[in-house]
Formats: C-alpha cells, structure tokens, sequence
C-alpha cells in the first residue's frame, strides 16, 4: 500500500455471516473530502459496509485501508452516527460530548467542556446543553450525536441512516445542517459516508453516488456527482440534471431487481 | 351520582381498609363463635402498641442490625460479580453450573448448618439474609450486562473507552434497571428470611419479639408486633422505592 494514500480503499471486500455472502468482491476508493452516499435496498449489505469500514466488524474477505493501514478496529479517526439514538441516555448532553473528548484527545475536564460547548452550539444545541436525552426530540438527539461524532476530531464520518427516523421537516434541516458541516469545512475536509435507501436524499447530499445491489452486497453503480450549490431546495429538485439523475440510479436499482427475477424464472420457479 | 362514583373510586382504598377493620372489630366484640382471646380487638391492639413501643423500636433496631449489612454486602458482592459475568462471557460460563444449581435452593435450609457453623446466631442470620438477597441481585445484574443494547458498546469503543473503564463506566450504570429489580427482589426474600431466622433461634428483632408474645399467649402484643413488622416494611420499601426513582431517572421514554 502506498503509505501517502488518504480516504478508504477495499480490495476484493467481502463479508459473510454464518456462510451466507453478505458483501462480495467489493472495491472501492473513497480519497479524503469526498462526501459519498451509499444506496441500496436493504439486505444489500449497507450497514455492513459501513460497519467495516468503522472497524466494527472484521472482513472475511479482502482487504480494507484507513489512510493506507489496514482497519482493525475501531478508532476516533472514524466517527460513526447511527440511526438509532445512541447518546448515553444517563448523560446530559454536555456530559456525554465531553465525555467523548476528554476519552479522544486527552485534555482536561473544564476545557473538554468549553469544545464540547462549541460542537454543540455548532449544531444549534447551545440552549439544551444541559438536557438528558430523554427530554429531547428525535432531530435534537441526532444533532448532539453529530456533534460528539464531529467533537472527537475525527477525519472520516460514518453516518447509518442518520435521519432516518425523523419527520420531513427535521430531516430537510438536519441534510442542510451535515452538508455545511461536512462539505462546507474547506480547511480540513471530512470524508463522509452517509448509508441511505432514500434516493433524493442521496442525490442532495452527495458528490458521489455508491448503488449497491443485493444478495450478495456488490457495487452496481458508481456516480459522481457535481451539482452547484443548493440555495433553494425545491428549486433544486426540479433542476432537469437533478432529475435525470434520480431517474438513472431507479434505472440500475430496476436493473439488478430485474436480473434476479430473471435467474429465478430460468431457475424453473414453479408458480 | 357520577361524582359520587368518582369519590369513591377515589377513595376506594380507604373505604376498603376501613371495612376490613370493621370486620375485624366485629369478630373481636365476641360473636359466640369467635373467640375474644384470639381475636384482640382494635384498642387493645392499639393499647399493646403505644405500651410496647419502647421494645418495638428496639426490635426493628436489631433486626436492621441483622439486615442493613447482610443486605448491602449481598448488594456490593453480587453487583460486582454480576456486571464482570455479564460482560465477559468466559467469567460467565464458569460460574453458571454454580448458579444454576445453587441459586433455586431456598434459603432457609441452609439454617441449622449455618447455627452449626458459624460461631454465633447474629452471623448465621446475617449469613442467611446474605444468600437469600445474593442470588437475585447476582443474577439480574448479570442479565443486565449481558443484554446491553450494542449501540452503547460501539460508542464506547468508538471515544476509546477501554474494556476496563467499560465495566464500571457503561456496564454498571446501563445494567441499573435490571439491578434494581434484583435489588427489589432480594430485599423481599432478606425481609422473609430475616423474620424466619428471628422466628426460630434469635433473641432480638421483630420476629423474636412475635415468637414471644406468641409463646406467652399475649395476643395484642403479638397481633401489634405483626402491624408494627409491616409498617417497618413499608417504610424501608417506600425509602427503595424513592431512591429507585432518583437513580433511575434517565430511562424515562427509552
């Protein structure tokens, strides 16, 4: 491995559980600033693409880098957001980004707080710093998991369906509010990778576009993207570039979708 | 005639406690077939309580003497032993024959060989009260940690907290709720076991001081010194109860 390489590479990435091949033959380069979104319905091994990639679960198949070493588990270089809400639910929030500083970068007790505060009026939190995360909503949960997911200073973000169970409205503001923190860093780019089933989320957030198809898990599509600054979010939608797009990646999911129904008629399914 | 309905669905506790005592005044005031020596009615009751008061405030001193620290020692032993089993599975599997085995036994045949051994009546009832509250607050506890939601273990790993800070760090505190209901349980069954052990050989605490009113046919005494276990009870269970919530107080909508 080149030892100057920055972002992820997998070679040959494969995962399988008890037998069964989740993700197969899976290569990829993700160079550092990049914002990737990862599509695929579910069963297509997104979440444990991810997964890998954040060191959680260990490949059995392949290789796979962080800045040219290969992950073996789990770092604060690579912060990972999940769908479910996983702030410790004893802590304030407060209490749980400073925890999560103090743990990574090794500083002391009242400064840990002073950044923590600052990560999380970043996230427009500053008036609920004090609050358990039982008495916040959904979209205020996941602000302050993206603020202690951003406060440990790491270089990549790995979001799993981070808005996934949240309203239109929150979810709309909670995309504007990741792109800026995420693409808009100019100084130091995150590399970001957002696991997502919803296409239009996926073609509003990212400059590129990973399509995975099911059973097993492999890249069906690779699209980069590069759509100008989005002032007005309906506007942006109806832009005819942002259209084509969304209707190309429906294309390759009904592509992969019509290929297996394929192998199951020549497969003499009986009906 | 609703709010009437209302009143008293309201005050239906009451209502019930108070007819309850009305059926015990009418048995104690000597319908022929009852017996007013057995069934003491509601003053002297009331009469063997105020006069005894001095030796039933000493009774439940002796008997928390006896369970306070049989209970809390159960408490830290089978905490720690339970968050170290319940997250680390070869600790796990080690002691789960034992568990399995030991933990059904109820724990008041291990009385004549504890009063065997053990050199005075205070150790072997304080011993007894020990295993009867150990076994649940081990084995919740254990449950607890093993059950983590894996969403807290991943974020623990993910700010670098170490496998040994995660014991007391994440363990211990997600494992509260399940503690808890051990803690719950073994206090009843220490409650039971500390009034046996009383019963048969002490010569202090609450269930010494029934036994001998019992021995001497002094039914007032006897009937009083059972209202006045019950509100000791009571109150250590309300006392649990409070602390329960204040610690728990994070899981609200989880």
């Amino acid at each position: 491995m080149n030892q100057k390489q920055s972002g992820f590479e997998a070679t040959n990435l494969g995962f399988s559980y008890d037998g069964k091949p989740i993700l197969k033959g899976i290569n990829l380069k993700i160079n550092q600033g990049e914002f990737v979104c990862l599509l695929g319905e579910s069963g297509s091994g997104k979440t444990t693409l991810l997964n890998l990639l954040a060191g959680l679960t260990k490949p059995t198949e392949g290789y796979i880098y962080w800045n040219g070493k290969e992950i073996e588990k789990p770092s604060s270089e690579r912060s990972v957001v999940f769908q479910d809400y996983t702030l410790f639910p004893w802590l304030t929030l407060l209490q749980n980004v400073s925890l999560a500083i103090k743990k990574t970068r090794k500083v002391k007790g009242n400064y840990a707080k002073k950044l923590a505060e600052d990560y999380l009026s970043l996230v427009g939190l500053s008036g609920s710093l004090h609050k358990y995360p039982f008495e916040l909503s959904g979209g205020m949960r996941q602000r302050g998991a993206i603020a202690r997911a951003l406060s440990v200073g790491a270089d990549a973000l790995l979001l799993d369906e981070p808005f996934g169970a949240l309203d239109p409205v929150n979810r709309a503001s909670l995309q504007d509010l990741i792109l800026e923190l995420c693409r808009g860093a100019k100084d130091r780019p995150i590399t970001t990778l957002f696991v997502t089933h919803d296409i239009r989320e996926a073609v509003y957030l990212a400059s590129r576009i990973i399509v995975l198809g099911s059973t097993p898990g492999r890249i069906i599509a690779d699209i980069p993207l590069n759509f100008s600054a989005k002032k007005n979010r309906d506007e942006w939608f109806r832009n005819e570039q942002v259209q084509e797009t969304i209707k190309s990646i429906e294309e390759a999911y009904h592509k992969d979708v019509l290929e297996k129904l394929g192998h199951l008629v020549q497969g003499g399914a009986s009906i | 005639m609703r709010i009437f309905i209302k009143y008293l669905s309201k005050f239906s506790g009451i209502l019930f406690l108070l007819f309850l005592l009305g059926i015990w005044t009418f048995i104690s005031s000597g319908p022929e077939w009852s017996s007013q020596y057995l069934f003491p009615s509601p003053k002297a009751i009331a009469n063997a309580l105020f006069n005894s008061r001095e030796e039933l405030l000493r009774s439940a001193g002796a008997s928390l003497l006896k369970l306070v620290p049989a209970y809390f020692a159960a408490a830290i032993v089978g905490i720690s032993i339970g968050i170290v089993s319940g997250s680390v599975p070869w600790v796990s599997n080690m002691l789960k024959p034992v568990s399995r085995f030991a933990a059904p036994i109820p724990p008041n045949v291990y009385i004549p060989y504890a009063i065997a051994i053990l050199p005075t009546f205070y150790l072997s009832s304080t011993f007894i009260i020990f295993v009867a509250a150990f076994w649940p607050i081990y084995l919740n506890t254990a449950a607890g940690a093993a059950e983590i939601p894996e969403k807290y273990k991943r974020n623990a790993a993910i700010i670098g907290i170490g496998r040994f800070e995660y014991l007391w760090r994440i363990a211990l505190i997600a494992s509260l709720p399940s503690i808890f209901s051990g803690l719950s349980v073994g206090m009843g069954l220490s409650f039971i076991m500390l009034t046996v052990a009383e019963l048969f050989g002490e010569n202090t605490g609450l269930g010494h001081f029934v036994q001998f009113y019992a021995d001497y046919s002094d039914y007032p005494n006897m009937v009083a010194g059972i209202l006045w276990t019950g509100i000791v009870v009571l109150a250590i269970m309300e006392l649990f109860e409070f602390i329960k919530r204040k610690v728990l107080f994070w899981t609200k909508g989880n």
